[in-house]
């Protein structure tokens, strides 16, 4: 009896309450960005970030749509740019490739603000995280792409139809 | 494209969406954590990083700091950052382990919140892992402080 009494003070107490202040706060979040993406895109304000955006995005081969998804990740964090993935892709404006390229990008670079801030606190060298993990992460959706192309046209040679 | 859409109808639409992957993650995030709090719990984690020390060799890093990236990975990055405190880094080892623990962390969640948008389970462990482990080697070999 005491073993379940300081399993439940020990462990299943703060689990739940910590547990709950994340869904809370993921709630809170994914409420605001969602109803902030859908507000921009009946103000036509996301067509024009996208633009804005897509000026460097473009060369990870992905399209101008996409753009959004990415920066939403790539600031907030994969969490909540998954849920605008998946939204985006349900609503058709990503296809496949888009899909994966921008989740090897954000899989790689996600919630840049919140996560190296955090280190920043500890003593790293805050430029070098960032400038590094941005590097790295477009290097390689850009090769991702070129892999892909590559596939792409051997299947074409094969079937030329 | 959607025309002429009200305020009050973009409103709707996103409190809409939000509620749909709300009930997504809550899904998929509520057993996996309670998972996870209890592998630290019994201390299955802490016995494992027992083991890592050789390998952190590789990195510039003492073997404390599996620890880092086994609650980072395991858990998430607040449970990594929370072991963080525990250790006395230089500011190239911390700078070296940010950057391993923010390309792979809280593996478990974000398998399982990648899985909903189609990304393999195995591809995206071997991905993340694998990058972590080549960017902290390349890293730690590449600065000479």
């Amino acid at each position: 009896m005491a073993k379940v009494l300081t399993f439940i003070k020990d462990f299943l107490l703060p689990t739940l309450l910590s547990l709950g202040m994340m869904l809370l706060k993921i709630i809170v979040i994914i409420t605001l960005i969602l109803v902030t993406i859908e507000v921009l895109k009946a103000l036509k304000v996301l067509q024009w970030i996208n633009k804005k955006i897509y000026v460097i995005t473009k060369y990870l081969g992905i399209s101008p749509s996409a753009s959004f998804p990415l920066l939403v990740g790539l600031i907030i964090g994969i969490t909540y740019g998954a849920g605008v993935i998946l939204m985006s892709y349900k609503q058709q404006e990503m296809n496949k490739k888009d899909v994966l390229l921008v989740s090897v990008f954000l899989c790689l670079c996600h919630a840049i603000v919140e996560d190296t801030l955090l280190f920043a606190a500890f003593g790293s060298i805050t430029w070098v995280v960032i400038v590094v993990k941005l590097v790295v992460a477009f290097t390689t959706t850009m090769l991702v792409n070129l892999i892909l192309k590559l596939i792409e046209h051997r299947q074409l040679a094969k079937n030329p139809d | 494209m959607e025309q002429g859409i009200s305020l009050s109808e973009a409103l709707k639409n996103g409190l809409k969406q939000s509620l749909k992957v709300i009930i997504k993650i809550i899904k998929i995030m509520v057993p996996v954590y309670i998972i996870a709090q209890l592998l630290d719990y019994y201390e299955i984690l802490a016995q494992i990083s027992v083991y890592l020390e050789p390998l952190m060799r590789w990195f510039g890093l003492p073997g404390s700091a599996a620890i880092v990236l086994l609650l980072a990975n395991g858990i998430n990055i607040y449970a990594g950052i929370g072991a963080l405190g525990a250790l006395s880094l230089t500011s190239k080892q911390i700078t070296i382990l940010a950057i391993m623990v923010t390309t792979s962390h809280s593996l478990i969640i974000e398998t399982a919140i990648l899985k909903t948008i189609q990304i393999p389970r195995w591809f995206h462990l071997l991905f993340r892992i694998g990058m972590m482990l080549v960017l902290g080697f390349v890293l730690n070999l590449v600065w000479r402080s």
